[in-house]
């Protein structure tokens, strides 16, 4: 008995060891991980130089562990680990709730807050020409369920006051008693298309811009995992991605200024990609212009937003002939005048309490 | 190269295992120094020529000590040998601190060497030091193989973080030692203990001191959660390590001494530190404690070696003058603990001088832990509440509740009482049954859950998807 115990012992250690080394090497590389969305790293190139300064090794240590065979099982036992065994009230920043999944957004950094309220007034002062200017703040999904829950939670008030205070010739719109938990993807950060026609017609209205939510007709893509079921490493039911179309959706023209062919309002093909949330308005772009010669005024519009802002701008497409959406991560403020034109147009600054509370990367 | 990195688990061991196992006795030797060098030049491809300059230089002075034994070259031989390995460490490890201290103290702007500091070389120099001063007081041999000297020197389980073997220890092993199935049993289950105690526990603990560092919302109590988190974190990883390569010796062949003995359980600090990294004690206790006249001196002098051992021992573990505070600490305790302090803990009861001796471990690893004398400052007011911070604050809570599994497995895991459990329960004929399913599937879990938490260390999703 003792002998085979002990045997049996060194089997199993040899068996990790050996079997999952020899996997290593005799599966093929993988050139991206759709889970972390991103790619993974790939063998590096023996050279003196890397290997005498150490850089060989690092690279290699990275390639062993982006590559390594069952990688994401691994990872759904340690997000199952920590918090079955460990029970660790977060992992890696995300928590579960029922089905849904969140991450931490914590802890509140004015500064990031002034420095976003800082380079929108900027952008403001730095064009006169605009006709009314807003500004609107989109919670993040914690805003509904972390501070009940026992979660750290940001104060929401005081982000609020402090972007308010810091842009105080834009009229403010609330938007955060037109939302609920559920209008936000369980896997995912972003707010689900399909429930925000009451956020379009209460930024309409304030905006003095017609809106008719009968326009839109609502049809599935598809099911996914979000970017944060993907992140947690958690298994978790699928979302849903929806889009709402209209007679302006359909025949809108969008034009990208990093690309030289109009584009699609929803841009089907992106859904089967690593970001299915790209479905909306091509994903990241620095600049869109989005032309409806139909629409119900001939009101222009310019939305200096976020990743949020692409799934709510194709609901505005009827009310406004002209959107032009500006995403400052990606475009410097100072050169928005080759892009964009703020003659007498509606400007609409709308952020996610996420991208405020990292608000240095506006460019 | 850390033991505890997919790279050394998963490419590294199984190569040189299977080497090793399949060369014939007489290439064993040879296959271990080449691996050992290989680890190293992962983590230090220059600094490998240190290495192995030590090595050379070690087992030259120890051949014309052996050679002039009972002369005064021998003792020139020694003089120079040691000399050579205090100036590696004296340069590598001191001279920016030296440097530094200067400034301070007269206003000056001496330029930093800035040379980085080789791994372990606390530990390499230490180990053939020991060997040099052993073959001069006759206790060893000078090793003829410069091969089999080279394998002591290098040899990568205990190179880069103990426990410090000394020669004498292993010197009989380093020319006839046999793999059997006891040893490797022994080995790959101590190794797989001292990998789970690092990745799981160590490095859970050190992600809490880290949250702690980053925190904007300190509190007191978040000081106490952080400084009882950081003497967690130290414990288990170095004594998770120590495990790893008293498992990996074992695994080859080899016995190296134990480094821990359960420190936290202990009444007094002058037991603490003899169950607390013992090869370091005893290194200091023969090579500069009894060398200086240890305790069979005038009193005054008693006191002096005492502070000269501790302020020694501070300083190995850093080059900073917190870790003398640290280690003049402790032999200010000690001193105490040798006049009365010890007799007054002995009719204290059990619980008092346990207590008295969790705090002065926890503050002593705050102290250790600190940046640089103004850190101590800060962290012990923080500490004690004289950094006007609230007692109790969000965040505690959260983290207090978020790691209180954790932090009750650690502290736990870190008195023998599961040791104690597991012994009794496998001592019974039906547990001794079940230890033979359990122990290897154990190993089995274990294996999975520290690759699982290694494999998600490198996770790093884009940031742009945040939003």
């Amino acid at each position: 008995m003792e002998r085979a115990k002990k045997t049996a012992l060194i089997a199993v250690f040899a068996l990790f060891i050996f079997g999952l080394g020899a996997a290593h090497i005799v599966l093929p590389d993988k050139e991206l991980s759709y889970a972390e969305r991103r790619r993974l790293g790939k063998l590096p190139e023996l050279s003196a130089e890397d290997i005498f300064s150490g850089e060989y090794f690092t690279e290699l240590d990275e390639y062993l562990l982006d590559q390594f065979p069952l990688r994401d099982e691994f990872r759904t036992l340690k997000a199952g680990a920590a918090s079955n065994i460990f029970f660790l009230r977060d992992n890696n920043g995300l928590y579960s709730i029922g089905d849904g999944i969140y991450k931490l957004e914590y802890p509140l950094k004015t500064t990031q807050v002034e420095l976003a309220a800082k380079k929108i007034s900027a952008v403001i002062e730095a064009h006169p020409e605009m006709g009314d200017i807003y500004l609107s703040v989109i919670p993040d999904k914690n805003y509904f369920v972390a501070a009940q829950n026992g979660y750290l939670s940001i104060d929401y008030d005081s982000m609020l006051e402090t972007l308010r205070f810091g842009v105080p010739s834009a009229e403010y719109i609330d938007l955060f008693p037109q939302l609920t938990l559920e209008d936000y993807y369980r896997t995912d950060t972003h707010w689900r298309q399909e429930r925000l026609l009451p956020v379009a017609e209460t930024l309409c209205a304030a905006m003095d811009a017609p809106f008719d939510p009968e326009h839109f007709a609502e049809s599935t893509v598809g099911s996914f995992q979000g970017v944060l079921a993907s992140q947690s490493a958690l298994k978790a039911a699928p979302d849903e991605l929806r889009i709402l179309e209209s007679e302006g959706t359909k025949t809108a023209l969008v034009k990208s200024a990093e690309h030289e062919l109009p584009l699609s309002v929803y841009t089907l093909e992106d859904f089967s990609g690593m970001e299915p949330y790209d479905t909306y308005l091509s994903g990241a772009e620095a600049v869109l212009t989005i032309e409806n010669p139909n629409a119900a005024s001939d009101k222009k519009l310019v939305i200096f937003r976020d990743s949020f802002g692409s799934s709510l701008a194709p609901l505005l497409i009827d009310s406004y002939s002209k959107i032009t959406l500006i995403d400052l991560r990606y475009v410097q403020s100072a050169f928005l005048d080759e892009f964009a034109e703020f003659d007498s147009a509606d400007v609409l600054f709308i952020y996610s309490t996420m991208l405020l509370n990292s608000g240095g990367i506006l460019k | 190269m850390l033991f505890s990195s997919v790279t050394f688990l998963y490419v590294f061991l199984p190569i040189v295992l299977l080497l090793y196992f399949l060369v014939p006795k007489r290439l064993k030797n040879h296959v271990l120094l080449l691996s050992s060098l290989v680890f190293y030049f992962f983590g230090e491809p220059v600094y490998t020529l240190l290495l192995l300059f030590s090595s050379l230089s070690d087992y030259a002075h120890s051949l014309l000590i052996e050679k002039h034994r009972g002369t005064k070259k021998a003792k020139l031989a020694l003089i120079s040998s040691v000399a050579i390995n205090l100036a590696m460490l004296g340069f590598f490890k001191y001279a920016d601190f030296f440097i530094e201290t200067v400034n301070t103290l007269f206003n000056s702007s001496l330029p930093l060497t800035k040379v980085p500091l080789p791994i372990g070389i606390s530990f390499f120099t230490f180990q053939t030091m020991s060997y040099t001063i052993d073959v001069y007081r006759g206790r060893a041999h000078a090793e003829k193989s410069l091969l089999t000297l080279a394998t002591y020197v290098c040899l990568f389980p205990q190179l880069i973080a103990g426990p410090i073997v000394r020669y004498t220890d292993i010197s009989a092993q380093l020319h006839e030692r046999e793999s059997t199935l006891d040893g490797l049993y022994l080995g790959v289950r101590r190794f797989v203990f001292g990998l789970a105690k690092k990745v799981l526990i160590a490095n859970a603990m050190g992600e809490l001191c880290a949250i702690f560092r980053d925190s904007a919302d300190k509190s007191v109590g978040f000081y106490w959660v952080y400084a009882i988190a950081f003497t967690l974190q130290i414990y288990f990883d170095f004594s998770g390590y120590s495990d790893m390569a008293i498992g990996l010796g074992g695994i080859f062949g080899f016995r190296f001494p134990e480094n821990f003995n359960y420190p936290f359980i202990s009444r007094s600090i002058t037991e603490f530190w003899r169950r607390w990294h013992m090869t370091l004690g005893g290194w200091f206790r023969d090579y500069l404690y009894i060398p200086l006249g240890g305790n069979r001196v005038s009193k005054a002098r008693w006191y002096l070696n005492i502070a000269i051992v501790w302020a020694a021992t501070g300083l190995w573990h850093g080059a900073a003058w917190n870790f003398v505070i640290w280690g003049l600490l402790f032999g200010i305790l000690l001193i105490l603990e040798k006049e009365k302090l010890l007799e007054g803990l002995k009719r204290a009861g059990r619980i008092l001088p346990h207590v008295y001796v969790m705090l002065i471990v926890i503050i002593s690893f705050v102290i250790f832990n600190a940046d640089g004398l103004q850190g101590v400052k800060e962290d012990l007011a923080g500490l004690f509440g004289a950094a006007g911070l609230p007692g109790w604050s969000t965040e505690t809570g959260y983290y207090l509740k978020s790691y209180a599994v954790l932090l009750a497995l650690a502290i736990i895991g870190s008195t023998p009482l599961p040791k104690m459990l597991w012994t009794r329960f496998a001592e019974r004929p039906l547990g001794s049954k079940l230890a033979a399913v359990f122990e290897p599937l154990s190993v089995a879990a274990l294996m999975a859950l520290v690759t699982a938490y290694l494999v998600d260390g490198s996770f790093n999703p884009f940031l742009y998807f945040r939003f």
